[in-house]
């Protein structure tokens, strides 16, 4: 009779692969074989249709000159900007609000992750409704209770990217509230007590002991804020229907919601012009590389663990 | 006296922790609300000001011309068999390979491994034009079968491999040599000992492959052009884009493309934000 421990050779080299194929296959044919492939792409004038030349650089050339594209950055840097602060705050203030023995959190918390799980298809029509300039309930909320008239929101290139931002708040402050909220938790209760022996109010608690212990909860909330932020399209697309606003194309009012993902998908198939969005493509590739290798690399000096 | 006052001071402070938590929780629902409340008036009265958030005439008729008239309920058809055969799908290859990281010894085990990890730090959108090539050559664009949108998520499942790996990890290796003493095969542990004992990551992991496959916007926007192949979102936006909709049809009709994950959401709380906070936390 054979040893039930030894494996037949069946067993050893070949049924792990049989386990691992189909992620193997993936790997390759959906993920490796296409970054190799979008840089190539990067380095030619590529239509899916008429086929490609080699320009070498030129995508490349053309991005730095491109006033057009020198908008998009900034509108993705103002977009970053504006939205990593009221991200990162507004989510760490829910969490202390649901970090809390009172009856009811759980329900709270379960209400502030609702928009996670939604659709932002769905939920991106909703706020072009409620921000509708002149029938919209924000602006009749800003009437009745401030007396003045809204804002053009979506409807304006001066506001349109801010709307996004808000809107983008509300949608993803409860991811970060989770994150926030185990961070929180990991707080030892003993450092407060001795803190609140010591005479510390509730105040000065959270800023002294609180927060400077939760600060690799925060670093890394901040590192995937600004990667999200990067990556913003669903939001957009939807919000620049062109029943939103004046003249809105996707992107739109006046190029000023035009984003890196957003031109990317312009480029790419709208426009198809491939080779100019795999080179924006590998433009986000190493902002967001650079942003992780931070993260990898300076965590543990920034960051003040107990 | 002194702790009735400090009494005092503890209740309004609770007092005061209620009522921002109520104030954000509406901020939170109102949109939801308008939706509901819009989505059941009249064509006429959208523009009333000041706007009601109860209608005075409910108008259920806006239901039915959405579902069949504008071919909500032919979508939503489409959104559930493309989530669910995402989510199965999901299951079976990453559990197989996740089970094969974490206790099969292979050639190349870890280099593979690591390979995987490092691609899903890598931006979607670099990945997407070459996909989209590809679609295209295999005429999967509009196909009977949705594959277009199905196999990219069965056989790329990098954060449910890591996942059910991880999972898998932790169960005793004496329950493996137990069953490898009654002479079960490596397909029969995994099967009879690893799967049963993973309930809970295996739960995770499919509501997080439906949730994601059921509001992707990027993939059914390259793939799926004509009408009856659209699913709940990317049926939502080209409906919304037309001028003449009205609001109350376009609220109609976000109401079913959400409503059917809120109401799993509704039982399934812990999984969906487990399976989110955790996809998040892979970087």
């Amino acid at each position: 009779m054979r040893n039930p421990f030894d494996s037949t050779r069946f067993e050893k080299y070949i049924a792990p692969y049989i386990f691992v194929l189909p992620m193997l296959i993936g790997l390759f044919v959906f993920r490796l074989g296409p970054v190799v492939w979008s840089l190539l792409l990067s380095f030619q004038r590529y239509n899916p249709f008429q086929g490609g030349s080699w320009i070498g650089l030129d995508n490349y050339r053309e991005l730095w000159q491109d006033k057009d594209f020198h908008q998009i950055f900034f509108n993705t840097l103002k977009f970053t900007l504006a939205y990593l602060p009221l991200g990162v705050i507004s989510s760490l203030l829910l969490a202390v609000l649901v970090d809390s023995r009172l009856k009811g959190m759980v329900l709270f918390r379960a209400i502030y992750f609702l928009p996670v799980i939604s659709a932002v298809a769905a939920v991106g029509t909703i706020w072009a409704w409620l921000l509708n300039p002149l029938y919209g309930l924000v602006n009749y909320l800003i009437k009745v209770v401030l007396g003045v008239t809204g804002p053009e929101w979506l409807g304006s290139p001066r506001t349109a990217l801010f709307s996004m931002v808000l809107v983008n708040v509300w949608l993803t402050m409860g991811y970060s509230m989770v994150i926030f909220l185990a961070g929180l938790q990991g707080v030892p209760q003993e450092f407060l007590d001795a803190a609140w022996v010591d005479g510390a109010g509730k105040v000065k608690r959270f800023f002294r002991i609180v927060l400077p212990l939760l600060s690799p909860t925060t670093f890394f909330v901040i590192i995937i804020t600004i990667i999200r932020s990067f990556q913003i399209f669903d939001l957009v697309y939807i919000m620049t229907a062109p029943s939103a606003g004046e003249g809105g194309a996707i992107g739109g009012p006046a190029n000023s919601t035009n984003v890196l993902v957003i031109s990317i998908f312009l480029n790419a198939f709208k426009y198809y012009r491939m080779g100019y969005g795999a080179a924006e493509a590998y433009i986000l590739f190493i902002l967001v590389a650079i942003i992780t290798l931070v993260q990898f690399r300076f965590q543990k000096r920034w960051v003040h663990y107990q | 006296m002194i702790s009735a006052q400090k009494r005092a001071k503890t209740l309004l402070l609770r007092a005061l922790h209620y009522l921002t938590l109520v104030g954000i929780a509406t901020v939170v629902l109102v949109p939801f609300l308008w939706m509901l409340s819009t989505s059941l008036k009249g064509s006429g009265v959208l523009q009333e000001i000041p706007p009601r958030l109860v209608p005075e005439k409910f108008f259920w008729n806006n239901y039915s011309e959405v579902l069949f008239k504008h071919h909500f309920l032919r979508y939503s058809v489409n959104s559930v068999y493309v989530a669910l055969m995402a989510g199965i799908g999901q299951l079976f290859t990453c559990s197989l390979a996740g089970f094969a990281f974490a206790r099969l010894k292979f050639w190349g085990r870890d280099f593979f491994f690591a390979l995987l990890l490092a691609t899903m730090m890598i931006p979607l959108q670099v990945m997407i034009i070459p996909e989209f090539l590809i679609m295209l050559k295999l005429g999967w664009v509009d196909h009977p079968l949705f594959l277009a949108l199905i196999v990219p998520s069965w056989l790329a499942g990098s954060f449910g491999t890591f996942l059910l790996r991880q999972f898998f990890m932790t169960i005793p290796r004496d329950l493996e040599d137990a069953g490898r003493i009654d002479g079960c095969s490596i397909f029969v542990i995994y099967r009879r000992i690893f799967l049963p004992l993973s309930m809970p990551a295996l739960a995770t992991l499919f509501i997080f492959a439906v949730m994601s496959s059921w509001n992707d916007l990027l993939r059914p926007i390259l793939y799926l052009s004509s009408q009856k192949m659209m699913t709940l979102t990317i049926g939502l936006a080209t409906f919304s884009r037309q001028y003449d909709v009205n609001e109350n049809l376009k609220m109609a009709g976000s109401l079913f493309t959400l409503l059917p994950l809120a109401i799993l959401y509704g039982f399934a709380q812990k999984y969906f934000v487990q399976g989110i906070t955790l996809s998040g936390l892979k970087g």
